[in-house]
């Protein structure tokens, strides 16, 4: 995708005017984007994305190179794909009459609000790899995330692994598999960055 | 001739069986059936009435011998979303008057 490519959802609205919104503090009171899960959920990660932010150039970490250019902008492009509705996760009920499902959309967001928990850590793709409207069929999850120099690797791969398999399995129907992390970015503050400049 | 079992039936209440949701332990939003952008009229009604529940509801809709139920709903971090879901599925269930021949359908889109 260009750059200048507006990114849009199902709904219309586009990542770029959703990050506007969150910027005005969701004023004016939008209903077409408060009443969209798809919204919501892109307005979810969003969110983390600017506190990440906000706390990368609040922090004093010297040995490593910023965040690349277009790391916010590939985590942003990578909300945009999550947050559409996809695939159709069933759920199960004993009664023929009814059809329960889960989106997997929610499911992904479900999984990028787990980074919330590890520290500096941000989820930049999530994927899910098997046929997961199938019940009971196997599913891998796979995972990559940047984390801040600070932050012990080994540790927080551990309990981000252990916080999305809590979350699939009370959460979703899923026979999880594996769930797979691979560390892509390892970044210092913006702040120092700027600093040379 | 034998009326229609669901011509007898009291048609139900799209606003009601909302309502009954928003009670269901779990359910923190009732979100448009349909995505937002083929509810162009009935979002400008809730831009205009301030009132994005207009938007928000069990959608009912017939063909004439079997009446579907569908929502999209959101779902708290906090409850085990497939028993939450399940809640509302029966809680529509429960909800059907006898004679009507119905179906329910419930998607949890966001999980928060």
């Amino acid at each position: 995708m260009n750059e200048n490519e507006p990114r849009t959802l199902n709904c219309g609205k586009t990542i770029e005017e959703l990050s506007a919104y969150l910027a005005a503090d969701r004023t004016p009171y939008d209903p077409s984007i408060e009443a969209c899960p798809e919204c919501l959920n892109a307005l979810q990660g969003l969110t983390r994305v600017s506190q990440l932010f906000h706390d990368l150039i609040t922090q004093d970490v010297t040995d490593l190179p910023a965040p690349r250019e277009n790391w916010f902008e590939d985590i942003m492009t990578n909300i945009h794909r999550e947050v559409r509705s996809g695939r159709s996760l069933p759920l199960p009920h004993p009664d023929k009459r009814v059809d329960l499902s889960l989106t997997e959309g929610a499911v992904l967001a479900l999984i990028r609000s787990a980074g919330d928990i590890v520290p500096g850590l941000v989820i930049g793709t999530c994927h899910l790899k098997g046929n997961v409207e199938e019940p009971g069929a196997p599913v891998d999850v796979s995972v990559t995330a940047s984390i801040v120099w600070n932050q012990p690797i080994p540790d927080a791969t551990r309990t981000l692994r252990t916080h999305i398999y809590e979350a699939l399995a009370t959460h979703t129907a899923l026979n999880v598999t594996s769930v797979n992390i691979t560390i892509k970015d390892l970044h210092r503050a913006l702040s120092d960055e700027n600093k040379e400049n | 001739m034998t009326p229609n079992a669901n011509e007898d039936a009291q048609p139900l209440d799209e606003d009601l069986l909302t309502a009954r949701v928003y009670t269901v332990d779990g359910v923190t939003d009732v979100f448009p059936p349909a995505p937002t952008l083929t509810l162009i009229p009935q979002a400008l009604t809730a831009i205009v009435t301030g009132s994005p529940k207009r938007l928000n509801r069990v959608n009912v809709s017939t063909d004439g011998a079997t009446t579907a139920l569908t929502i999209r709903v959101g779902t708290s971090i906090d409850a085990a979303t497939p028993d939450t879901a399940k809640r509302v599925a029966d809680t529509l269930l429960d909800s059907i008057p006898d004679g009507h021949d119905a179906t329910v359908t419930v998607q949890v889109s966001r999980i928060a």
